[in-house]
């Protein structure tokens, strides 16, 4: 390990900065040392955890539940076309839990991307399945009542899902945690907003948005939240 | 069982960080020790760099190694330690840092700015230790990339996980503190003179 130059002080090149500052790096004292060894091996015994697919298999699990036990509550009217738009999201949640929150990280722009282009995509996929579409005045007076109730069980739902997501990974990324949290916290949404999308016959644009997609957008920023809480060792 | 901890407990020193980690977490206390004495120094380093306070960052040491200890369960066996461990060193900077607001990272505990560090009988001319000063004197984000690349020793792109940033801005960084580096000591260069 060679010495940087002296006599060039404005000449340093990248590796010698590096290593001159190695050179000062202090060390913690060694009674510091023992106090934390003390906490870190006291009663030591082998840790076992979940595996991470164990707990990519819980958060599907939730998720899958939730829309299976609409499922089979649904009215009769719910059509083949709905139930496969819902196949394809539950796709489009297994890919978001994927990329939330697998140990094969995706590159976090992508992961950011996918935070913002999924709930802009289920938005627009509601408007392209809805069959009736009311100025905003009109739906405020006379049908917002119903998206509240409507509201008020994706919400019940999202918050199921997203609670046992958010749990089931508590404390394993200290890399980005309110991302990791928004997307646990979106595929959680997206399942509630699916599982009261199978069970209400109203197809009014402005009903799914506010009654059914808003949990979405609701979830994907409270999952932020908690999970910079949670999801940090 | 016990005894087959032992033996592996022998080959230690050939371990990797991230085996000492895994051997750790199966309940290996010999381990635990070889682990710190192989990572404390980078961690605290770089936690002192972020704090710039010799007692916080003692602190933040004690309290990264406790969430290490905690989290160990839910280690991925395998994943790179250092990233992880350096991630969590950071993060529990950030949340000492937003739980004690008004005690700012420039200012001393009696809420004054500290002075400069100085040698006995004025301004040192050495370049390690004008270095150093100049490193203090960086923006965060630069000083960050360039400890830990070229201090600790991370890749970029771990560097940039670490940060929970992109490659490319690590690189940036450095670059732009780098630079800021060696005008500084230009200009220690010519004071000195």
């Amino acid at each position: 390990m060679s010495q940087p130059d002296r006599s060039r002080g404005s000449e340093l090149s990248l590796p010698e900065l590096g290593i001159a500052l190695s050179k000062s790096q202090p060390a913690p004292s060694a009674e510091l040392g023992a106090r934390i060894r003390t906490e870190c091996t006291k009663d030591l015994q082998p840790a076992r955890g979940l595996s991470p697919l164990a707990r990519v298999g819980i958060s599907l699990v939730a998720m899958l539940a939730v829309c299976a036990f609409v499922l089979l509550k649904r009215p009769s009217g719910a059509t083949s076309s709905v139930l496969l738009g819902i196949a394809g999201w539950v796709v489009v949640m297994v890919g978001v839990l994927l990329a939330g929150a697998s140990p094969k990280r995706l590159p976090r722009q992508l992961r950011l991307a996918i935070a913002v282009l999924v709930p802009v995509a289920f938005f627009g996929s509601l408007a392209l399945f809805s069959s009736e579409w009311l100025p905003l005045g009109a739906f405020m007076t006379e049908h917002a009542h119903a998206a509240a109730g409507c509201s008020q069980q994706a919400m019940l739902f999202g918050a199921l899902t997203s609670g046992i997501m958010l749990f089931t990974w508590r404390g394993t990324d200290p890399f980005s945690p309110a991302l990791t949290g928004s997307l646990l916290g979106l595929g959680g949404g997206v399942a509630g907003a699916l599982a009261i999308g199978v069970a209400c016959p109203s197809g009014e644009t402005w009903h799914l948005w506010l009654g059914h997609g808003i949990g979405v957008v609701l979830f994907a920023a409270v999952g932020s939240l908690i999970g910079r809480r949670w999801l940090a060792p | 069982m016990a005894e087959s901890v032992e033996l592996q407990d022998s080959a230690l020193s050939d371990c990797t960080i991230e085996q000492l980690m895994e051997r750790y977490v199966d309940g290996a206390e010999l381990a635990f020790d070889e682990l710190y004495r192989r990572t404390s120094q980078k961690i605290f380093g770089y936690l002192l760099r972020l704090t710039r306070h010799r007692e916080r960052a003692e602190d933040l040491l004690q309290i990264t190694f406790s969430k290490i200890h905690r989290a160990r369960a839910r280690y991925l066996r395998g994943a790179p330690f250092l990233p992880w461990a350096l991630a969590i060193a950071r993060r529990s900077f950030l949340d000492e840092r937003r739980s004690a607001k008004s005690r700012h990272e420039d200012l001393s505990y009696d809420g004054t700015l500290p002075e400069p560090k100085q040698q006995e009988g004025g301004l040192s001319l050495d370049v390690q230790d004008a270095l150093e000063r100049a490193v203090m004197e960086l923006p965060q984000s630069y000083r960050e990339a360039i400890e830990l690349t070229k201090v600790t020793g991370l890749s970029v792109a771990e560097a940039a996980e670490v940060l929970g940033t992109t490659p490319t801005a690590v690189k940036l960084r450095v670059h732009r503190g780098y630079n800021q580096l060696r005008a500084a000591l230009s200009d220690f260069k010519r004071d000195a003179k």
